[in-house]
């Protein structure tokens, strides 16, 4: 194992590859703190520039955006209450009152710290799991593709935040999506309504447009600008000793439910971090000082989604299966650069592999010499208005989407999903499932006819192989888990009548 | 993000969300139609997209039901339509451009509609700023990135 990690470390260690990972990370932290812009976009954006590089620096790159922006999210929260990510989202709660009472640049340094040891227990955890996963990887058959693939659709419908049903449609239509083009099987032609789609719809366009076009009309029209009225001192910026002592659990608590929720499919970094402050709130002998400032309740969550952002690579790297909208993205640049993601990744392209793991490491490193040195800079960031970002952003959509298959049919497909992405909201239906089902539709058709074809028809096949039963047993189980706690939770707030959708995708 | 507000789950929007999605799914249905199914063991270039399109309808027609029925509010948003209309004719001006006139023309315009879009910019502005993407976007594109686009008509 440690061998495969030096063999890693030679290939980011080379210059070119460093650069690209410190480009990604530093990348990563300017959109973690600009409020609007999301790792998604950002990444979206990014993709038509990794048909330049070598497949191994467009993976660094595109991975550290993602960890990066767990990083910076913390800064918005923290300055402004306002979340640079939808995982920073419990950072405020802490955060902002401790800015308030004049300790920002304090609460700024515990989370770089908080957020630095969470990532690295989440790359060891990423070093110790891959080989072990790839090798059952390797046992795996059509019949537990498909399993896994259905049960990735599943989970991550069930846990989004609205409901089930509407995410599950979402899915369904992003399945039907990545059917236009020619069939893998017989080579017919599907939903091919001009020439221009006869290689199907690019990755591009649907997430550039569901992503980047749609944020942009749903924020362009925006004018405050943002002041930030907390002043940065540095007084009490070092942890004192019994500071320290405090937070070494909360930490080390957070890392581990980071660690855990990242790996599951469906769940991600923001789940993590609800999970971590609430953990920490339930079992804290001082429930009270929550809501204050309290020191525990923003090192966990931070240390969670850090985590979280490290293990959910895991299937990613060694199944090939994305466990939400980021990883689809990141699976698609694979596809996209000519590499077959699934267990022999590890096998076939071990300098790809290990090179990506060593890149979490040494990127996190840089993440956290750039954070704290720099803080002035990212808070001067914090105050571009909007409306000077949007119109270099419809510019980077634009021209980066002609440049791929210089097709104007695909800047005007970036279009229509970018209309499709605003207004589905409107009727609460959310585009990260979209994103989702357009990369693991083609993998779920090709598996299930597989199956099929292989064990002539017969759908025992699915509970008969033990790794295949478990599966389904998990899939069931979250299944009437989730029904039995919406009727709980109906029972309960049949009353209050209180609505709520989530703001956050991703 | 900044424009949201609270209203509750309108009527319309509760008659068009499930409708819209089980349409989507008959739309599909009915272009599949002709591709051949096959059978479970042997499955043709139309099994999925029939069954995909199939439990589409089903689900669109179950959150019409469930959306009538609902009593909850949602936060909602205030449509955009200048944003909407002005980024869309920035797109669509990119693509009339980027072929007969080139790249350059092409960016300039586009970033000048849908700068647009914000009610805040002056014309001066917003052609400096259209100006200073453009050199900027010239430089990533062209010198930096290299790309094989023509910078000024064909």
């Amino acid at each position: 194992m440690a061998e495969q990690f030096l063999l890693g470390l030679s290939v980011v260690l080379q210059p070119h590859v460093l650069m690209y990972a410190f480009f990604g990370v530093l990348l990563g932290q300017v959109i973690g703190v600009l409020p609007g812009v999301g790792a998604i976009t950002a990444i979206s954006l990014l993709l038509p520039v990794t048909f330049y590089l070598d497949p191994t620096s467009s993976v660094i790159l595109l991975a550290g955006i993602y960890y990066g922006s767990q990083y910076g999210g913390a800064i918005a929260s923290i300055l402004l209450n306002l979340p640079g990510t939808p995982s920073s989202v419990v950072t405020c709660l802490e955060g902002y009152p401790l800015a308030q009472s004049g300790r920002a640049g304090f609460a700024l340094l515990v989370t770089a710290i908080s957020s630095f040891i969470g990532s690295m227990f989440g790359v060891l955890i990423v070093v110790l799991a891959a080989i072990p996963m790839a090798a059952l990887a390797l046992k795996f058959g059509a019949p537990e593709y498909t399993m896994l693939v259905a049960l990735g659709l599943v989970a991550a419908s069930l846990i989004s935040s609205g409901s089930p049903i509407r995410a599950f449609s979402m899915a369904l239509v992003g399945i039907a999506l990545g059917m236009v083009g020619s069939d893998a099987n017989t080579g017919q032609y599907r939903f091919v309504a001009t020439d221009a789609l006869a290689d199907g719809i690019s990755l591009v366009s649907l997430a550039m447009g569901l992503f980047g076009v749609s944020e942009i009309i749903r924020n362009a029209s925006n004018v405050e600008t943002r002041k930030i009225d907390i002043k940065l001192s540095y007084k009490d910026l070092l942890p004192t000793r019994a500071e320290l002592r405090s937070m070494v659990s909360p930490v080390g608590r957070g890392a581990s439910i980071g660690a855990f929720f990242g790996a599951l499919p469906g769940t991600g970094a923001a789940i993590a971090a609800f999970m971590a402050y609430a953990l920490e709130r339930r079992i804290s002998r001082t429930p009270k000082e929550f809501g204050k400032g309290h020191l525990p309740g923003l090192c966990a969550p931070e240390s969670a989604n850090n985590a979280a952002a490290q293990t959910s690579f895991i299937p990613t790297l060694t199944l090939g299966i994305p466990g939400d909208a980021v990883m689809a993205l990141i699976i698609g640049a694979l596809i996209l650069n000519g590499i077959i993601p699934g267990p022999r990744l590890i096998v076939d392209e071990p300098q790809l592999f290990w090179g990506v793991i060593a890149s979490f490491f040494v990127g996190n490193i840089i993440l956290l010499i750039i954070n704290i040195p720099l803080i002035g800079l990212w808070v001067r960031l914090l105050s571009i208005p909007y409306h000077r970002l949007y119109p270099a952003i419809v510019l980077l959509i634009c021209v980066g989407v002609y440049s791929h298959r210089s097709s104007v049919t695909d800047v005007v497909l970036t279009l229509v999903f970018g209309l499709l992405g605003y207004v589905m909201k409107w009727f609460r239906f959310e585009p990260a499932p979209v994103l989702l089902g357009f990369v693991l539709g083609p993998m779920l058709e090709e598996n299930f006819r597989r199956t099929m074809l292989l064990y002539s028809g017969d759908f025992t096949v699915f509970v008969t192989r033990p790794i295949s039963a478990t599966l389904v047993f998990c899939g069931v189980a979250l299944l009437v888990f989730t029904f039995v706690s919406a009727i709980v939770s109906r029972r309960k707030t049949l009353k209050s009548l209180k609505g709520h959708s989530g703001p956050f995708s991703v | 993000m900044q424009n949201t507000e609270r209203t509750d789950f309108s009527l319309w929007r509760r008659i068009v969300g499930g409708p819209a999605l089980a349409a989507f799914g008959a739309a599909m249905l009915a272009i599949s139609w002709s591709y051949p199914s096959g059978s479970v063991v042997q499955m043709g270039p139309g099994y999925m997209p029939h069954l995909v399109s199939g439990t589409l309808i089903f689900f669109g027609l179950a959150i019409l039901v469930s959306d009538l029925r609902t009593t909850e509010t949602f936060e909602s948003e205030q449509p955009q339509w200048r944003a909407l209309i002005l980024i869309s004719a920035a797109v669509i001006i990119f693509v009339t451009l980027i072929e007969p006139a080139g790249l350059v023309p092409a960016m300039f315009c586009a970033v000048a509609i849908s700068k647009l879009a914000n009610k805040q910019s002056g014309p001066l502005s917003i052609v400096i700023y259209s100006a200073a993407v453009t050199l900027a976007g010239w430089l990533l594109f062209i010198v930096a990135l290299g790309l094989p686009l023509s910078v000024f008509g064909r």
